[in-house]
């Protein structure tokens, strides 16, 4: 006989369920109350005596504590709130060396099974002020602006945010107006590929190096070539860089350029006379990267695996580290955003005139450097990273002797290709080979998480301006967007075609370019 | 000519007379182009065309050579940024293993058999050992326990001195070869024994084990080649182990 199927259930009518006992409310569980005692992330203080709060205070709860505590109830800033727990010493698993609190501490430390808290400890938060602005979250392409008719190969975002440049194989150079979304002007010129294109801080030169070795500066007001070529290289330009608005000489009208070739050496040019100041040799193969630094020290990073330090005043060399394995790929600066934006930030003030836009910039670097003197970071193809103390002369007191790194960042398993510092300082992301996107602390260099969801290599990387998103450029033609309070992805952003080559954060907009020729906003 | 250069040398105004030879032959030439006539100017006038066109191309060169032109700017493809520039080598060494690999699937797929690996098969199984001899002592001889196929007109060596016997009663003129798209199986005569993949000296005896590759004569079967020819022979591969089963099957090889 056939097997028949079970006639269907015979659904209870409204009265029968109205018998049921309704369902007992889940027992309360007693909410423990807890000491906390609240620790500034920045140099380790207590902020105020240990508090005993209950276990579900909720995070504007506690940042409303933090602020009063530190007595700055008018402004109140922002807070960051993370743990860090005790690890067994049987340990074997890396895990990410701290426990973010976002919602409270009941539910981000007490109830999450496999972390080692318990009610009765004292537990140490440890506060991070963030950026008192909020950029808003990317969410949409909203323009796809084509024009170049091959690969773009660098991109960069002018100091206001007005403006972004991109450099393509097609050996020029276009400026896209940001806030209309439309192309300015067109910077042809170059015999080669125009590999880099950095803004000077008060957004009055463009300079763009290219594949055939020339340095072309340009006026981005009116697009017009600002002279003649710099010529002197004799292979093509790996990198750029300009000096800091801080650092200008009252008689120079506009800052010195640093640029960095494959033939080994830098040249710092005066660009309003467009002259050679001098020139930093004695790197024996290929410089990758020259960044000018806020004490007036050049760091040049090479493939002899060295990097070295420089007087920006004569330009003889100070110091050579020399630690790394294998190409220095990549460099950053803590105070790199900060440099490269000048006398502009969120509020969106302009400066009135030169002296006051140096006056501006010199206190938004002294600020930063108040608390973290500058750090460098070196990445390499030797799967590491090297974090460096502040290798100015004016830091000699320090017990750490300026040659030996703070930390070897480990943990990449193919090479490093591009390393940034965020805006404030406080973190460093590094974009790998290895489709990984590793976030490590500023300070000491210690691993915080690895972000992934990438499926080919990571190309490059980008901060926000108030250092709460990370958005990252790969092979595989997609940019993600990350959440640092998860460390997942927060927003896939994808619609190129081909892969992305480079990426800017600017104000609330991300521009990115790639392979398929078109750049999108 | 040479010999008696070596001896004697050359004469005293051998240099002056050469110069002043070629010095003239410019004019000679043109002279004589003004006077022959007859097949001999043909040969000759084309002759000095093809030298004319010759020259004017070179002197062309030369004037482009000192006129300096502007370069056509022509940008080189495939655009890098600076961090993939000196990466490049990494790509190419993909493309060659992914190439060098490609060429040897190819060359392996021109000799894709339908068996391409055989079991290999000992020599006590493929050999028994005759014992000869007035007291059976000497044991060089060997006879083949698999079927064989030893062609037409053929004559045995001297029984003496043969080393290898193969005996009647396994050789095989005939095989049953199917063809793989038809699917239709046909009795052809072997032709001969092109490799058997056992070992060279098998293919010299004429051995015929599973996975042999033989050539037929497919004349029967009317195939033609594109050009209007009859093929009359194909290769196939024995699919079965003739000395268990008396008769050779066999896949054609299209």
């Amino acid at each position: 006989m056939a097997t028949l199927l079970p006639p269907p259930k015979r659904q209870k009518s409204n009265y029968a369920k109205s018998l049921e006992k309704p369902k007992e409310p889940e027992p309360e569980i007693a909410i423990p109350s807890i000491v906390v005692q609240f620790k500034s992330s920045e140099d380790g203080s207590n902020l105020g005596p240990a508090i005993n709060l209950p276990a579900d205070t909720g995070r504007d709860a506690l940042q409303m504590l933090v602020n009063k505590l530190r007595g700055e109830t008018e402004d109140p800033l922002p807070y960051a709130f993370h743990l860090l727990p005790k690890l067994p010493s049987t340990s074997t698993t890396p895990q990410s060396s701290r426990v973010q609190i976002n919602n409270s501490i009941q539910l981000d430390a007490l109830k999450v099974s496999g972390t080692t808290f318990s009610p009765e400890d004292v537990f140490e938060l440890w506060c991070e002020p963030q950026a008192v602005f909020r950029v808003r979250s990317v969410g949409r392409c909203s323009a796809t602006l084509t024009g170049h008719s091959s690969p773009i190969l660098c991109c960069a975002h002018s100091p206001t945010g007005k403006y972004a440049a991109t450099g393509s194989g097609d050996a020029t150079a276009r400026i896209w107006d940001m806030d209309t979304e439309t192309p300015k002007w067109t910077l042809t010129g170059h015999k080669g590929w125009v590999l880099c294109v950095e803004w000077d801080s008060r957004e009055k030169i463009l300079a763009t190096g290219g594949h055939d070795g020339q340095v072309r500066l340009w006026t981005p007001a009116t697009g017009q070539p600002f002279g003649q070529p710099l010529l002197g290289h004799t292979k093509w330009i790996t990198s750029l860089s300009f000096e800091p608005l801080h650092l200008m000489s009252s008689k120079s009208t506009s800052p010195r350029l640093a640029t960095a070739s494959k033939d080994g050496t830098v040249r710092i040019w005066n660009t309003s006379t467009r002259t050679l100041d001098f020139v930093l040799t004695g790197h024996a193969a290929s410089v990758n990267v020259v960044r000018w630094g806020g004490e007036n020290v050049i760091y040049t990073g090479s493939s002899d695996r060295t990097v070295k330090v420089w007087s920006g005043v004569d330009g003889k060399l100070i110091r050579t580290l020399n630690e790394h394995a294998h190409w220095v790929n990549t460099m950053a600066l803590s105070t790199d955003f900060i440099l490269r934006t000048g006398p502009y930030d969120h509020t969106g003030k302009l400066p009135k005139d030169d002296e006051e836009a140096k006056s501006i910039a010199l206190a938004r670097y002294k600020h930063l450097t108040s608390t973290h003197p500058e750090a460098l970071i070196t990445g390499s193809d030797d799967h590491t990273l090297f974090l460096w103390p502040d290798q100015a002369s004016s830091s000699f007191s320090s017990t750490a002797t300026p040659k030996k790194p703070l930390a070897r960042l480990t943990g990449h398993q193919k090479q490093v290709n591009h390393v940034a510092f965020s805006p404030d300082g406080r973190m460093i992301a590094s974009a790998g080979f290895d489709n990984a996107v590793k976030i490590w602390e500023g300070k000491t260099g210690k691993f915080i998480a690895s972000l992934r969801g990438h499926v080919a290599a990571v190309y490059r990387v980008a901060w926000s301006a108030d250092s709460r998103m990370l958005v990252s450029a790969s092979k595989d033609t997609t940019l993600k967007l990350w959440n640092l309070k998860t460390y997942k992805i927060r927003i896939d952003l994808p619609g190129h075609t081909d892969e992305v080559y480079c990426v800017d954060f600017v104000a609330d907009k991300v521009v990115s370019g790639g392979r398929d020729k078109s750049v999108k906003m | 000519m040479d010999e008696h250069r070596k001896r004697h040398g050359r004469r005293m105004d051998y240099e002056e007379k050469k110069r002043k030879r070629t010095a003239r032959e410019a004019h000679k030439a043109s002279a004589d182009a003004q006077k022959i006539f007859g097949h001999k100017a043909k040969l000759q006038h084309a002759k000095r065309h093809a030298e004319k066109v010759q020259m004017k191309k070179t002197l062309k060169a030369h004037d482009e050579r000192n006129v300096k032109q502007k370069d056509d700017g022509a940008v080189k493809e495939g655009a890098l940024p600076t961090y993939l520039l000196d990466r490049e080598g990494q790509k190419d060494a993909k493309a060659l293993s992914t190439a060098v690999k490609d060429r040897r699937k190819d060359r392996a797929a021109k000799y894709s058999v339908p068996l391409p690996k055989v079991r290999g098969i000992a020599e006590e199984e493929m050999f028994k050992v005759i014992k000869t001899g007035k007291h059976k002592g000497k044991s060089w001889k060997r006879m083949v326990n698999k079927a064989t196929f030893v062609g037409e007109g053929f004559t045995r060596k001297p029984v003496k001195l043969e080393r290898f016997i193969r005996p009647m009663g396994l050789r095989m003129t005939k095989a049953n070869v199917t063809h793989p798209e038809l699917k239709t199986t046909f009795q052809l005569p072997i032709l001969g024994v092109k490799k058997n993949p056992q070992s060279p000296l098998y293919t010299s005896l004429g051995v015929l084990t599973k996975g042999t590759i033989v050539e037929v004569n497919v004349s029967e079967l009317g195939m033609v080649t594109t050009g209007g020819k009859v093929v009359w022979s194909k290769y196939a591969q024995i699919t079965n182990n003739p000395e268990n089963d008396g008769c050779i099957n066999s896949v054609l090889l299209v």
